[in-house]
């Protein structure tokens, strides 16, 4: 079962995002921080990580760079209400850039496909999700 | 037969006058005086025939005296001396009355030699047979005269043009003073000016004035009448003339253009030698090219140099087309004095615009420094809002992802009530923090009016820290208040200092998840000032986050919007207060609010309390507020 890293300074959204992606058959590990998250992955066990970028503190942008020097291989899907941040060109490294809304069939659909251009099968209620959308 | 005859009538030349002995014995007593005299002198009879020429005449004439004696005066002196002047006249009068004339300045035109002009003395005298005769002295001032005229002509010019800094009013006046009559100009019939262009490296005609024909020139004389005392009166007077650069002279003259190399135009070849050229023959003349001489149609002219400072800015350019009259060596030294005077006024003129147009430029300079300023403030604040809009929507897009999520999750998950309980909290929180954000975002843009009243500062703490202890979770963290006795009291908003308290303590409070220690002091400070200051022992702010802490928006907090200290900031300004932190990372943060006591000073800056029983009523009520709910 692939195992989903949300990473949010808001609880609730991370509350949110578990459900979600819990009910599509993903393992889901939370992080509250940017520090937090990069713990997470050199701990290792994750498959893909969905990373806020405006948090206090080490926002995303940068949370994504010192998790590519922990592993550059690691899936990152960025999920953000800025659309802005699209521009920055570090942002590029990122497998994925999605704009936070209730509808999360965006974040889902962009989480299975980080997981498969790494090799990795998403959960089959995922595949059927990602089905549904073509 | 001549001899016999005269021969014959030798008996009677006796009684009939010899000749000789008749010349001789009308020869005048004084004779040999008046022949001696270095002046020109001549004796004319009441016949008005010229009995006596002296040798100054005859020299000066180049004629012999036989030539000039026995003549009538009318084969002597030309018509317009005679009957124009006014001599003929004059000498009849000394004749009938005997009275002495003496005339100044006769001026007349001759046929070869220009004006002329004569200082004329007329004595009645005698003849040897006592006969009434007139001696004329005359005297030859057309040079003094000349000479007079050119410092007169050349002064007023230059007068003229001494205060004139607009360049085109000036040219218009340098030709003037070269084409105008009468005593304020140099009487040519023409002339232009052409300057050097340096940005098409050219010689360009710039002004002309002149008629292009007899009738113009009819037209254009009798509209300038000559009668002017000054060349000011005689502008004035063409100024009611076409404009020059409408005349029809200044369009034939207006397609010379020169390359400053071409030195075969005979102006540019004047502009490089830096000499007057006087063309007599234009046609036989080498200097002067085909499409000049085409162009003006003039076989007689004269080109000076206009120099400043051994730097050739143009040259002038002037003939009699219409009169056809000769140019004289003097008036080509007149021309050229001219010309020198008017290269120093063009020169000035031309510095005067460059000032002109630097200043403009300069003017124009500042105003678009100013309109990019006001642009740039424009769209600094556009920007502000721009960053407001994008910060609000984020702030905004967070909760109502959350709780469309949740919503959605609620419809999914109806059957489990636990789970649908729960979601709707989270929807109902999320609410709340979405009615906070615009309970800020509004209190930011509209704060509500301060209303101050007087105020010791012991109670005031007091209510604020019991209030803090209600609201907040104060359990984790000590709470020190110290009040030194004494300090005078302080003219505020109750309610806003207390909303400015409440966010130093929470944010106290945040900055020591583990516990500490948050210190309220009030003590007098420097001057008239009460200093209210809150301190924590907690992470402290970094240096490079200490200059921003109160902009807007600025935030290191999870959740946070940073607005808390930004509004607190511009409330303590409301009160003419000074707010201030000092922060050791690792050690704690000081916030100090710095409230002046000196009622003159807070009136200054618009602090002044409302009546009495509305401060009262005011406060009380403030401290219902703080105490909330419970406390009433």
């Amino acid at each position: 079962m692939a195992t989903v890293l949300i990473t949010d300074d808001d609880r609730n959204q991370r509350l949110l995002y578990e459900e979600e992606l819990s009910y599509e058959g993903y393992e889901v590990v939370q992080a509250g921080s940017g520090q937090e998250a990069i713990e997470m992955v050199t701990a290792g066990g994750i498959d893909v990580v969905v990373l806020d970028i405006a948090m206090p503190g080490m926002d995303g942008v940068e949370t994504l760079c010192r998790i590519l020097n922990v592993d550059n291989k690691m899936p990152v899907v960025l999920n953000t209400a800025y659309s802005s941040y699209k521009d920055d060109f570090m942002t590029w490294a990122a497998d994925a850039y999605v704009v936070k809304s209730s509808d999360l069939s965006g974040l889902k659909n962009q989480v299975a496909e980080a997981l498969k251009k790494r090799g990795i099968e998403p959960p089959c209620a995922a595949k059927e999700s990602i089905a549904d959308r073509v | 037969m001549d001899d016999t005859s005269c021969m014959a009538q030798e008996p009677e030349s006796a009684v009939v006058t010899d000749p000789v002995e008749e010349a001789d014995r009308r020869r005048m007593p004084y004779e040999s005086v008046v022949a001696a005299l270095p002046i020109r002198l001549l004796v004319v009879d009441e016949d008005l025939n010229v009995v006596l020429a002296n040798a100054a005449y005859c020299d000066q004439r180049g004629v012999c005296a036989e030539d000039v004696e026995g003549k009538r005066l009318a084969e002597v002196f030309p018509e317009s001396l005679l009957n124009d002047a006014g001599l003929e006249a004059a000498i009849r009068s000394t004749l009938e009355t005997g009275e002495r004339v003496q005339w100044s300045g006769c001026r007349y035109a001759t046929a070869g030699h220009g004006e002329r002009a004569f200082n004329i003395r007329l004595d009645p005298v005698s003849g040897a047979l006592g006969e009434r005769n007139v001696l004329l002295t005359l005297e030859d001032v057309t040079e003094r005269h000349r000479q007079l005229y050119e410092r007169s002509v050349l002064q007023q010019v230059a007068q003229a043009m001494l205060g004139m800094l607009e360049l085109p009013r000036l040219l218009h006046a340098i030709l003037t003073g070269m084409t105008a009559g009468g005593a304020v100009g140099l009487g040519f019939n023409r002339a232009f000016l052409m300057l050097v262009d340096d940005a098409s490296e050219t010689l360009k005609a710039e002004m002309a004035v002149g008629p292009t024909d007899p009738d113009e020139a009819r037209k254009i004389w009798s509209c300038v009448n000559a009668d002017h005392a000054t060349i000011e009166d005689f502008l004035a007077d063409y100024d009611a003339l076409p404009p020059p650069e409408e005349n029809h002279f200044y369009a034939i003259v207006r397609r010379l253009q020169m390359p400053l190399g071409d030195t075969a135009h005979l102006p540019v070849s004047v502009l490089h030698e830096g000499q007057t050229a006087h063309v007599v023959d234009a046609a036989h003349d080498p200097r002067v090219p085909d499409s000049f001489r085409e162009c003006l149609m003039a076989d007689e002219f004269v080109v000076a140099p206009l120099v400043v400072k051994d730097r050739a800015i143009g040259v002038a350019y002037a003939d009699n087309f219409i009169s056809r009259q000769p140019i004289s060596q003097s008036d080509v030294q007149l021309f050229t004095s001219l010309a020198n005077h008017a290269a120093l006024a063009i020169d000035s003129a031309e510095t005067y615009e460059d000032e002109q147009r630097r200043a403009r430029e300069l003017e124009e300079a500042y105003r678009q420094l100013k309109a990019a300023q006001e642009r740039s403030l424009q769209s600094e604040s556009l920007a502000a809002i721009g960053e407001m809009t994008a910060i609000v929507a984020h702030e905004i897009r967070n909760p109502l992802s959350t709780i469309g999520g949740f919503a959605s999750l609620m419809l999914r998950q109806s059957g489990d009530r636990d789970k649908t309980r729960r979601n709707a909290r989270i929807i109902h929180d999320e609410l709340m923090r979405l009615e906070k954000i615009l309970n800020s975002l509004l209190g930011f843009s509209r704060p509500r009016r301060p209303r101050f009243a007087w105020c010791p500062v012991p109670e005031m703490l007091e209510e604020s820290v019991a209030a803090i202890n209600r609201r907040l979770d104060t359990s984790g963290v000590e709470m020190v208040v110290r009040c030194e006795p004494d300090l005078p009291e302080i003219c505020v908003d109750v309610g806003q200092v207390h909303q400015v308290l409440d966010n130093l303590v929470r944010n106290a409070i945040e900055a020591m998840p583990n516990g500490g220690r948050v210190t309220i002091t009030a003590s007098p400070g420097p001057g008239d000032t009460v200093i209210i200051e809150v301190s924590d022992t907690g992470t402290g702010i970094a240096a490079a986050h200490r200059e921003k802490v109160f902009d807007t928006f600025f935030t290191t907090k999870p959740g946070g919007m940073g607005l808390g200290l930004a509004l607190s900031k511009k409330i303590m300004h409301d009160h003419g207060a000074e707010m201030l932190v000092d922060s050791q990372p690792g050690q704690g943060t000081t916030f100090s609010l710095v409230f002046p006591t000196d009622s003159h000073q807070l009136e200054t800056v618009g602090v002044a309390p409302v009546g009495d029983a509305e401060h009262r009523e005011m406060n009380e009520s403030a401290v219902r507020a703080a105490r909330g709910p419970q406390g009433e």
